[in-house]
């Protein structure tokens, strides 16, 4: 059986995944402990299937699960500390005198230490939130972030990444809202993935151009060398070579790849703005993001399109000529343009 | 450290194996107190009052060899009685003599906190078929495997299975838009 192809209905029906979830047979725990951990690129599968599964058997959720260990950590702390009947070599005295004498402020200290150690070891779920480090550009403007392995990532404007490292320490996950271009340095140990909404990028040495808007629901990633695996409909995923593209909306059920045109899909990084065949929504969101300019089409035309580029110019050049192309005219007002017959 | 052996160690005084039991039956004493009384409040006090007892009183406490067994009647009676307490305050009519066990669906969609989620659990309910339901409960709520559910229904235990897969693709398409701010936070 591959679990590899498993969706998390699969890991959420199978019975030895669900006494792993339970904690009831050590067998289990161990063996999907060990899975997980050598298989990231399966975690958002996994973690879905908790969740399922969580609601299903009816468990407290972790917040307030924290919240009671926490009160009987409170609990403990009150009672007197006594010598232990049985073991009594267990324990050195001298702490427990010390415990004695401290001050109340000092015994709250302690038992928050206490409560975090204690939640930090034994049987807890091993999905702690992460701590994510977030990166932003501004409309306008474009910013380059060195990781400290000296891959590069270069965001386009209004682009907003964060990025944690996983379970399986050494591994990196980059969450993607707006478009980059990722240089990443060739590291056989360590998993990096970067996620644009539904469409996972499984990074194996490369540098490619990725963008996601949520706004619209479209993911694409367009490999310039190296190799990359991309995931969105199916578990194996595709893989990419140079010079080849992935588009994904939202929904879609297949992927097909596609060879793209490097001066169009990168044109960005020598502040070009390229349009190929471009629909409003499209024309709007990348006024949006890289001018921060609302665009509302009051004209009748649904199916304007344009195909054209810009060298770094202001956003009136582009609207005009957008216009210009459809025959239409256009308004501004503040930070609006309204588009009109 | 198994069950037995960490109770061994609690009854000596040992807190940590105490902690350790906390932590291994919590869950699991949640979900079946739940199913005793569907008043997550009452079951979380119960459940911490039970343990704050054994703790308390752990120099008096039996060696059991089922700690798992011992920690579920005792939880169980907690609520009962702590029920029947709340229920002559209160003048409530609760039926302790044949139990006030709540359906397996009521009990899912009283645990979310989350009202959008309710909401969501609701539809996603309302949704399933009534074989559906069952197999749900039986697999979920039971705990029986499918060979067993597939007996007390008379299926096929692929039938079983392919039924509740269906059960929890509906489920996945149901929870999805809510699940997706607990991915981005959790991978």
């Amino acid at each position: 059986m591959d679990f590899k192809l498993y969706k998390a209905e699969d890991f959420a029906a199978d019975e030895s995944f669900i006494r792993y979830f339970q904690q009831s047979d050590e067998q289990d725990v161990q063996f999907w402990q060990n899975w997980i951990r050598c298989n990231p690129d399966r975690l958002t599968e996994i973690i879905t299937a908790e969740t399922m599964l969580a609601r299903l058997l009816g468990h407290i959720p972790q917040q307030e699960l924290e919240a009671e260990q926490a009160r009987m950590m409170a609990f403990l702390a009150q009672q007197p500390v006594e010598q232990p009947p049985v073991q009594p070599l267990n324990i050195p005295p001298a702490p427990r005198h010390m415990l004695r004498t401290v001050l109340a402020a000092a015994v709250l200290a302690g038992i928050l230490i206490a409560a975090g150690l204690w939640l930090l070891s034994g049987r807890q779920r091993q999905y702690t939130p992460l701590q994510w480090t977030s990166f932003s550009s501004a409309p306008t403007q474009r910013t380059t972030i060195e990781l400290p392995d000296g891959s590069t990532i270069q965001l386009n404007a209004s682009t907003h990444i964060r990025y944690a490292q996983t379970a399986a320490k050494d591994s990196l996950i980059v969450a993607l809202d707006g478009e980059a271009f990722f240089t990443i340095a060739r590291n056989d140990k360590r998993i990096f993935i970067v996620q644009g909404g539904d469409m996972i990028v499984n990074v194996l040495g490369t540098s490619f151009n990725m963008s996601y808007y949520p706004e619209s629901g479209k993911s694409r990633v367009a490999l310039v060398n190296g190799k990359l695996k991309v995931v969105a409909t199916s578990p194996e995923g595709i893989i990419l070579v140079p010079n080849e593209a992935i588009t994904y909306h939202a929904g879609q059920t297949t992927l097909s790849k596609a060879t793209f045109d490097a001066t169009t899909e990168l044109g960005w990084r020598e502040n070009k703005l390229y349009f190929d065949h471009a629909d409003f929504p499209e024309i709007a969101l990348q006024l949006k993001r890289l001018y921060n300019i609302t665009c509302i089409n009051r004209s009748k035309v649904v199916n304007m399109q344009y195909t054209g580029h810009f060298d770094n110019v202001g956003y009136k050049q582009v609207v005009a000529s957008i216009c210009y192309a459809n025959d239409l005219r256009y308004t501004t007002a503040n930070d609006t343009v309204f588009i009109q017959q | 450290m198994d069950a037995p052996a960490l109770w061994r160690s609690m009854i000596n005084g040992d807190q940590s194996a105490f902690l350790e039991l906390y932590n291994e039956f919590y869950q699991p004493l949640y979900a079946f107190g739940f199913r005793v009384h569907g008043n997550a409040q009452l079951v979380k006090d119960c459940i911490h009052e039970v343990f704050c007892e054994i703790w308390s009183g752990r120099a008096t406490l039996p060696l059991v060899q089922q700690p798992r067994a011992y920690l579920f009647t005792y939880v169980k009676r907690k609520i009962l009685k702590e029920v029947k307490v709340l229920s002559i305050n209160t003048d409530e009519v609760v039926d302790t003599q044949h139990g006030i066990e709540q359906s397996y669906e009521d009990m899912l969609v009283s645990a979310e906190q989350d009202a959008e989620m309710k909401t969501k659990l609701q539809h996603f309910m309302s949704q399933l078929s009534a074989t559906q339901q069952a197999i749900l409960r039986l697999k979920y709520y039971e705990n029986l495997t499918y060979e067993q559910i597939a007996a007390q229904l008379s299926l096929q235990p692929r039938t079983v299975y392919n039924k509740l897969y269906e059960a929890l693709k509906t489920m996945r398409q149901c929870l999805r838009v809510l699940l997706l701010p607990i991915l981005l936070a959790m991978a």
